[in-house]
C-alpha cells in the first residue's frame, strides 16, 4: 500500500474489483455483501493508516470509547462493512440494477437555474451522484477528484457513469472557476461538503462538541453567482431495500458584497452544514465516511475560520 | 505601454486590492509580471472565483469566457491585456 497516496486509490487492486464483480454476477449481491465482510474484517484488523485515518472521527462520535483502541477498532470494522455495502450498492446501481427511491422534500432542490448540490460522504452518497444525473433534463456537473489509479476501474470511478460533466478538482483553481461559468449558465453543480480538498479554503466548525475541517466552497459559489445551496443526502434503508433521497432546505447565504467574501462570512453556513452532518451522524454513525483530517477537542481554537496552507491554483493542472 | 493601457493596468490593480481585501497590500505592490498566486500576490483558488466575479461586474465579461483560459492567471499583466481586449463595460 502507498502510504502516502490517499485512501481510497491505495487500497483495493484490479484483481478485488474484479473478483467481487463476478462474485456479483454469479452470486448476487447477498453473496458478494457476505464476502465484503470477510475483507472489512481483514482491512479492520491490519490497516493501520486507513484506522488511523477513521479514529478522529470515531473518537468524536463515540467519546465514551476514545480511550480504548479495541473499542475504536470495533467501531471501526462496523464502518467498514457499511461502506463495504455502500460500495456494493453503488455498483449495483452502476450496472443498471435500481432500487426502489423514494425522495423526501424534492420541493427544495429548484426545477430550473443554478444550484449547488452539496453531497457528503456519507451513506450511500453515490447513489445520490446516480439519482442527479437522471433528474429532469438539467447539466449535472460534479467536482471530483480524478481516479488516482489510472486504468483500474473501480467502483468510485466516476468515468464509469455517464452524463456528467465532471469538473476536475485537480485542474486550474480547483475546478472552482470552471464550477462558477457553470452555475452562471443554470446548471446543477455537486460539490462534497464535508471534506475539503487539501490545501482548499476550510472553515473549522463544531462537530459532537470538536471540531471539523469542512470546505467554504460549496457556500461561496452558491453566494457569488446568487443561487441557492441544498444540502443533499442519500440514504439506504433495508427490508426492504430501497433508497430515500432527502433534499434540505437551502442554507442561509451571506449577501454577496462588492468586494471578496471573507472566511468568517462562509463559515455559519459551513457551521449549519456539519450540524446536519452531525444530525445525520447521531443516527447513522457507522455511514459516515470521514477518514483524516479532523480536529481532536483538545484543540479547538478560538478562531473559528481556518485557511489550510495555500496552493497555487496554477499548479494543480496536472 | 501607451498611456491607455497604463492607465487601465493601474485602474485593474486598485480595483483588484479593493474587491480582494488585500489589506497588506497597495496598487504599487501588484507588479505586472509577477505571478498572481503563490509566490506572486499570495492569492488563491477562491480568489480566482472572485477575480472572475470581478471581471464579469465591472468589465462584462462573462464567466464562460474565462473558463478553462487558466493562461490569463498567470500574471496580473496577462490579465490586464485580457481584460482589455474583452471588456464590455
Amino acid at each position: 500500500m502507498k502510504e502516502n497516496a490517499p485512501l481510497n486509490a491505495s487500497r483495493g487492486n484490479r484483481f478485488g474489483i474484479g473478483f467481487f464483480r463476478l462474485l456479483m454476477h454469479c452470486g448476487g449481491f447477498g453473496v458478494a455483501l457476505r464476502f465484503s465482510r470477510i475483507v472489512a474484517w481483514f482491512y479492520a484488523r491490519f490497516d493501520r493508516r486507513a484506522f488511523s485515518a477513521a479514529a478522529d472521527y470515531l473518537k468524536l462520535r463515540f467519546p465514551e470509547d476514545a480511550g480504548s483502541e479495541k473499542k475504536l477498532r470495533r467501531h471501526f470494522h462496523l464502518l467498514l462493512n457499511e461502506l463495504a455495502k455502500m460500495l456494493l450498492v453503488s455498483y449495483r446501481m452502476g450496472i443498471g440494477k435500481a432500487l426502489p427511491i423514494g425522495e423526501e422534500d424534492r420541493k427544495y432542490l429548484p426545477e430550473t437555474g443554478g444550484v449547488v448540490v452539496v453531497l457528503a460522504h456519507f451513506d450511500c452518497w453515490q447513489a445520490a451522484m446516480d439519482l442527479m444525473n437522471r433528474s429532469r433534463g438539467r447539466v449535472i456537473n460534479i467536482m471530483a477528484r480524478a481516479d488516482q489509479v489510472k486504468g483500474m476501474d473501480k467502483f468510485l470511478a466516476l468515468k464509469s457513469r455517464s452524463g456528467f460533466n465532471v469538473i476536475s478538482t485537480e485542474g486550474f483553481s480547483g475546478g472552482l472557476v470552471e464550477a462558477s461559468a457553470a452555475l452562471e449558465r443554470g446548471e446543477a453543480v455537486i460539490i462534497m461538503g464535508d471534506r475539503p480538498v487539501p490545501g482548499a479554503a476550510a472553515a473549522e466548525v463544531p462537530f459532537f462538541g470538536g471540531k471539523i475541517a469542512v470546505p467554504l466552497s460549496p457556500w461561496m459559489l452558491a453566494a457569488r453567482n446568487g443561487v441557492p445551496a441544498v444540502p443533499v443526502f442519500a440514504e439506504l434503508h433495508e427490508d426492504p431495500l430501497k433508497i430515500v433521497i432527502r433534499y434540505f432546505p437551502p442554507v442561509p447565504l451571506p449577501e454577496a458584497p462588492g468586494r471578496r467574501l471573507r472566511a468568517e462570512e462562509l463559515s455559519p453556513a459551513a457551521a449549519q452544514y456539519a450540524q446536519l452532518l452531525e444530525e445525520a451522524a447521531r443516527r447513522r454513525p457507522y455511514r459516515v465516511f470521514r477518514f483524516g483530517g479532523d480536529v481532536s477537542r483538545k484543540d479547538i481554537e478560538k478562531d473559528p475560520c481556518h485557511k489550510t496552507e495555500k496552493i497555487d491554483p496554477m499548479e494543480k493542472e496536472k | 505601454m501607451n498611456e491607455d493601457v497604463s492607465a487601465f493596468r493601474r485602474e485593474l490593480k486598485e480595483n483588484l486590492v479593493d474587491w480582494l481585501q488585500l489589506m497588506d497590500k497597495t496598487a504599487d505592490d501588484v507588479k505586472d509580471d509577477e505571478p498572481l498566486f503563490k509566490e506572486g500576490l499570495g492569492l488563491d483558488s477562491l480568489d480566482a472565483v472572485e477575480i472572475v466575479i470581478l471581471m464579469q461586474r465591472k468589465y462584462g465579461i462573462p464567466q464562460s469566457q474565462v473558463e478553462n483560459r487558466r493562461e490569463i492567471f498567470a500574471t496580473f499583466a496577462a490579465l490586464a491585456d485580457f481584460i482589455m481586449a474583452n471588456r464590455t463595460k
